[in-house]
């Protein structure tokens, strides 16, 4: 019996992987920590020394540092990223804060699952569910939105590149809804290759 | 080639013929037909039914106007499309399409006898024919109306097409590409911003593609759509959608447009879905949607041959059609003689034009001359002859001096001026004016960032709806020559002497809904003198085609009746769809498993191996028992309760709702949100808690486990999670914002196995580190924090059966293993799976509630006999007021007690009455219901919950439920049926 816990993760989306003969491409991200840090927006800089990244303070920015990165999604919250190992060392270095700033961080790595949507038409495959207007969101952005029933967070991680964060028992939905549009988008570029 | 195409000419493809069928019949048609030009080629007028009185019907126009041409498409199972207009249907090979409202056949219709007794079906019919006798309506009227009734019929397979949406944004969209919309949408895109243009027909160019004589900055018609078309594609910031309707249009700019994405193809490709939906939010909209020529009213417009001149005009040089051999013309417009002069010069016989107008252009005048067309002005038709197809006609002079004439013909164009499309304007909220010179009302107050250009907006001519569109980015005028502006003429209600010749046959109005003029002439009479009361009474205009040529007619004719000016009369309502729109395109693609959402456990696919029956809770799956061979729902819950009880049930209990709430003002909020004291809740204690609304009533429950003097994990019910989080936002942010605390839900964060029984903490016991066990050390009630398997556990000491209980709390990703492994320690013990159900019977025992089954929303603590739940000490908690308010006071409040049938085999029926009373009373009062019922297995009798009326105070008393067999005896007691002591609790 190996007593590891990272031994014995399971996903929702285990053995799920995607990618259309024009190059539309669903795939998974291996789970990585996230937690979510909430307090007063005048503490912000308390906050971002202990997490060692100066943390965005717009509702959609992103800051990024070599393995831990943070999202604005809210007035007053933050989801911050960073390798699954370094959820108690990220949780132990805010412990320091108590006392002096008010906050509440909580571990959500397991919360929500993780994929990439990548290739030519990406936004296209995404609007199918999602309203924003995502041409015009600049790469390096990220937001907390809506695809079809399901809250998601969205990240713009390049022009045709977008990272999804699903609650895990919304992720098979979009993912299969994703993956259903997408052989459709992919029906309709053989048609209109042949005709 | 057909016998009524042209030569020469037209856009069709002459060296693509397809074969296609029309009731059966096997006909010819070229690629870039429509269906109703591939029929009129072939000499095929007569193509419907009428809705109301089985009239024969021909083809009225040639685009989405049409109110007659409705016919069923077949391809294959489940693809039957009905009331498909005609006019808008591109040809295909193999096309197979029917005519509807007509049995046995078009040609010999049983309905069309209805058409003899026509007097009595006037407005207003149904309203006042079936009321009498009583009786017959549900057995004999109603059965018979709804078969008649209804336009086509209705699909019964299941839709085997798929169907797509997207949300699109855009600086600009452009709704019609005809002059104007390709115009606006060139100036638009000049500068890089995102345009979006879309036309509901196959090929963009409206009007201009049956306008092949019109020259625009010295280049042909086609050549100058061609060449705009080409700047249009190279531009990679311009979207061209042919085929999309723009049919709704929305709040804040977003309009939905119909993409019909196969519906042309003959061969439909694999995988491709038949529509798109695309949501549109644009920053400004420019609507070109074009203007719709208005039928004449006069006693039989509706014979077949009878069209709109415009459309015979698009036959012909559009789609290289001729509509008839010897065609007349009847109009109040100029527009309808550049339609009888085409048709005389591709070698038709067009012997007269008859003009109600009295003086008419004199260049009008030698050009008919020229091409030997008689111009009858003054005049008037008063009756049409010809059953399925027009023959002739019976012109008068308006004066009435001369005899009548008769004029034989097969074809009869009509032109009664043209009607701006302001259909999705309306939509947009705007206000319209009534516009005298044109005779229709046109765009005036915009409530949204729109506008209105070329016909849409009333401007008929082409040199200026080029020039206009765009005057400030238009550096040269663009010349145009040989246009025939649609505006000049007269405008009237119907042709004089109409009214005066009643017998000759309706005059109709609205040809969808067989309204005929003197209809509306009834609703005013009857007192009918809004127009939307007289749409309503007539169905003028409700029609599938919106009124889109019978609306400004209709009112015209209501004006005159009133004796009101038509400017004053208003218009109705335009709502979307601007057309037909399918259901398969609005569901998107929410059908089948993408309807809703199931959520399912971490657990799930374990417990559907090992055969679980599941349920839904909410959004989530749970599974509700797992039944072993051949056992019965029952006997797998009985089961599964005894073997808890015995040894160990192993439950998966992740749905429940959690909620971490963080931060020094932590305990303060969750002690006003809660009806419980929690201030002093210690650290590694569990409470259990009910959550009021405003008005008193429970609305949820759960445990809250303290954590830290300033983190407490809530537990929520799997219902209500998503509510109470809300609502817990919702009261920080505007009640209580300077309490420094926050939420985060940890819902899917942590999974939850419950294990409950006498054997749960042996075990458990070796793989547990970092918590002490022991009884005393780690009480009922109480949560600790450690390993279990080495995963970090957020470990309760709970129970909702009654036994020794714990729930498992560990990350969600290892949750399948660690239940796994619990499964396989606990075979010593005979560990047993079970579900929701046995949970509910175990719940049942120990006199625990379930919040929305055995509360219903109109209960507070006390009622549900749980006032020690309540802070009593407190100031304040979400609530609190409300339970002091007299009505909450009286003794007679129905309340939650135990019930125990008389026969204890006998299980009573969740939601049965309960009396007080066994006879006596015919209808003895009611004084509660049962809210849950369950046979016991380990306690060996049924027991049940109830609310009654004072029930707190009738322990002991018997009442009575009136069942349809027999009325079952039963006494009221304490609802704790097992171990009311609690010793198994907290073993």
């Amino acid at each position: 019996m190996t007593n590891s816990p990272n031994n014995l993760l399971h996903s929702p989306l285990d053995g799920k992987n995607y990618t259309s003969a024009s190059g539309l491409c669903l795939s998974v991200l291996e789970n990585g920590a996230r937690l979510i840090l909430q307090l007063a927006i005048t503490d912000l800089g308390h906050a971002s020394s202990v997490f060692g990244i100066e943390l965005p303070a717009t509702i959609g920015g992103i800051a990024k540092g070599d393995l831990r990165s943070a999202l604005c999604v809210g007035p007053e919250e933050w989801v911050l990223f960073a390798p699954l190992d370094q959820v108690q060392a990220i949780i132990g270095d805010f412990a320091t804060l108590e006392n002096q700033t008010p906050h509440s961080l909580v571990d959500i790595s397991h919360r929500q699952v993780e994929f990439l949507v990548s290739g030519p038409g990406a936004a296209d495959l995404i609007n199918a569910g999602c309203p924003l207007d995502l041409q015009s969101m600049s790469v390096g952005k990220g937001t907390r939105t809506v695809f079809d029933k399901a809250q998601i967070t969205l990240l713009k991680t390049g022009e045709d590149q977008y990272r999804l964060d699903v609650a895990r028992s919304f992720a098979p939905f979009v993912w299969e809804l994703l993956e259903t549009v997408a052989k459709q988008t992919e029906a309709e570029i053989l048609f209109s290759s042949i005709s | 080639m057909n016998e009524f195409r042209t030569n020469i000419g037209g856009r069709i493809a002459r060296d693509k013929p397809l074969q296609f069928s029309f009731n059966g019949q096997s006909y010819i048609g070229y690629e870039g037909d429509t269906l109703a030009s591939a029929l009129l080629a072939n000499g095929v007028h007569f193509v419907a039914r009428s809705y109301k009185y089985h009239r024969p019907r021909g083809i009225m126009s040639s685009g989405n106007e049409e109110a007659s041409a409705l016919v069923n498409v077949t391809r294959g199972k489940g693809r039957d499309d009905a009331n498909t207009r005609a006019t808008n249907l591109h040809l295909y090979e193999g096309l197979n399409a029917q005519s509807q409202h007509c049995w046995p056949s078009l040609d010999w219709d049983i309905g069309e006898v209805t058409r003899l007794a026509g007097p009595v079906f006037a407005a207003g019919f149904y309203y006042k024919t079936f009321m009498w006798p009583k009786s017959f309506w549900e057995k004999i009227y109603e059965p018979i109306i709804r078969k008649s009734a209804g336009l086509g019929s209705a699909p019964t397979l299941p839709d085997p097409d798929t169907y797509t949406a997207r949300y699109a944004h855009c600086d600009i969209l452009v709704v019609g590409a005809g002059p104007a919309g390709i115009v606006a949408a060139l100036n638009a895109s000049k500068d890089g911003v995102r345009v979006i243009l879309c036309d509901e027909k196959d090929e963009f160019g409206g009007d201009l593609l049956s306008t092949p004589k019109v020259i625009i900055g010295g280049l042909d018609a086609w050549d100058w759509l061609e060449k705009s078309i080409a700047v249009l594609k190279s531009r990679p910031n311009v979207t061209l959608l042919p085929r999309t309707t723009g049919f709704g249009y929305y709040e804040q700019n977003m309009l939905g447009l119909a993409e019909r994405l196969t519906d042309h193809l003959a061969d439909l490709p694999v995988g491709m879905p038949r529509e798109r939906l695309h949501k549109v939010r644009a920053k400004k909209v420019i609507l070109a949607t074009g203007a719709i020529e208005r039928p004449l009213v006069f006693p039989g417009n509706d014979r077949p041959g009878i069209m709109l001149a415009s459309a015979a005009r698009t036959y012909l040089n559009r789609y290289g059609v001729k509509v008839g051999q010897r065609v007349l013309a009847v109009t109040s417009h100029d527009a309808a003689y550049q339609s009888a002069f085409d048709l005389a010069e591709a070698g038709c016989e067009v012997p007269a034009i008859i003009d109600v107008r009295a003086h008419i252009d004199q260049a009008l005048l030698d050009l008919a001359k020229a091409l030997n067309i008689e111009v009858l002005s003054a005049h008037t038709i008063v009756k049409t002859s010809g059953h399925k197809r027009v023959k002739s006609v019976h012109v008068a002079s308006i004066e009435g001096k001369a005899n009548t004439r008769v004029i034989p013909c097969d074809a009869l164009l009509m032109s009664g001026g043209f009607t701006p499309s302001v259909h999705l304007f309306s939509q947009s909220r705007g206000k319209l004016k009534w516009d005298e010179k044109i005779g229709a009302a046109v765009p005036d107050v915009y409530v949204q960032n729109c506008i209105s250009v070329g016909a849409a907006n009333g401007e008929f001519s082409l040199h200026d709806v080029l020039n206009h569109t765009a005057p400030d980015q238009n550096v040269l005028e663009i010349d145009v020559q040989n246009d025939c502006p649609l505006g000049s003429g007269q405008n009237i209600s119907q042709l004089p002497l109409a009214q005066k010749a009643k017998k000759h046959g309706g005059a109709f109005v609205d040809f969808q809904h067989d309204v005929v003029a003197k209809d509306i002439g009834l609703a005013v009479r009857e007192g009918f003198h809004s127009i939307e009361h007289i749409k309503r009474y007539t169905t003028t205009g409700m029609a599938t085609d919106q009124g889109k040529t019978s609306n400004i007619n209709g009112v015209n004719i209501a004006a005159d009746a009133l004796n009101r000016p038509v400017a004053d009369m208003g218009l109705t309502t335009f709502r979307p769809p601007y057309t037909p729109t399918t259901f398969g395109t609005l569901a998107g693609h929410s059908r089948g498993k993408f309807f809703d959402i199931t959520r399912k456990s971490p657990t799930d696919d374990w417990a559907s191996d090992y055969g679980a029956v599941f349920e839904p809770v909410g959004l989530w799956r749970r599974a509700s028992y797992f039944p072993r061979a051949n056992e019965t729902k029952h006997q797998a819950i009985a089961r599964e309760c005894k073997a808890t009880r015995a040894s160990i049930g192993i439950s998966d209990a992740s749905t429940l709702g959690k909620i971490e709430v963080v931060g020094p003002d932590a305990a303060e909020f969750l002690n006003r949100f809660y009806t419980n004291p929690m201030l002093k809740l210690p650290v590694g204690r569990c409470r259990y808690v009910l959550a009021l609304k405003e008005d008193g009533f429970i609305y949820d429950d759960g445990v809250i486990a303290r954590l830290s003097e300033t983190r407490f994990h809530v537990t929520t019910t799997t219902g209500g999670a998503a509510r109470v989080f809300a609502n817990m936002q919702d009261y920080l942010q505007t009640e209580w914002p300077e309490l420094k605390v926050w939420l985060t839900s940890i819902s899917e964060q942590w999974a939850v196995i419950a294990l409950n029984g006498p054997n749960v903490r042996n075990l458990i016991a070796p793989f547990v580190k970092d918590i002490d066990l022991d009884k005393d050390n780690f009480p009922h009630m109480s949560i600790r924090e450690g390993t279990i398997f080495d995963i970090p556990t957020r470990l309760f000491r709970v129970s909702f059966t009654g036994e020794l209980g714990y729930e498992v709390n560990i990350p969600a990703a290892n949750a399948l293993e660690v239940w796994k492994r619990l499964m396989e320690a606990g075979e010593q013990y005979d560990i047993t799976p079970y579900g929701v159900e046995a949970l509910h019977y175990m719940r049942a025992e120990k006199g625990y509630i379930i919040v929305g089954k055995d509360s219903d929303g109109t209960q507070t603590p006390e009622d549900m006999g749980m006032e020690w739940a309540i802070g009593k000490k407190k100031p304040d908690f979400i609530g609190k007021r409300s339970l002091t308010r007299p009505d909450m006071l009286l003794p007679d409040r129905p309340q939650f007690v135990g019930l125990m049938a008389h026969d204890p085999q006998v299980v009573l029926e969740e939601g049965a009455q309960i009396v007080g009373e066994q006879k006596g009373q015919t209808f003895p009062k009611m004084i509660g219901h049962i809210t849950s019922s369950y046979m016991s297995a380990p306690l060996g009798h049924s027991i049940a919950f109830g609310m009654v009326a004072g029930g707190l105070g009738r322990i002991g008393d018997d009442v009575f439920i009136p069942m349809p067999d027999m009325t079952h005896r039963v006494k009221i007691v304490d609802p704790v049926f097992y171990d009311p002591e609690g010793k198994r609790l907290n073993d």
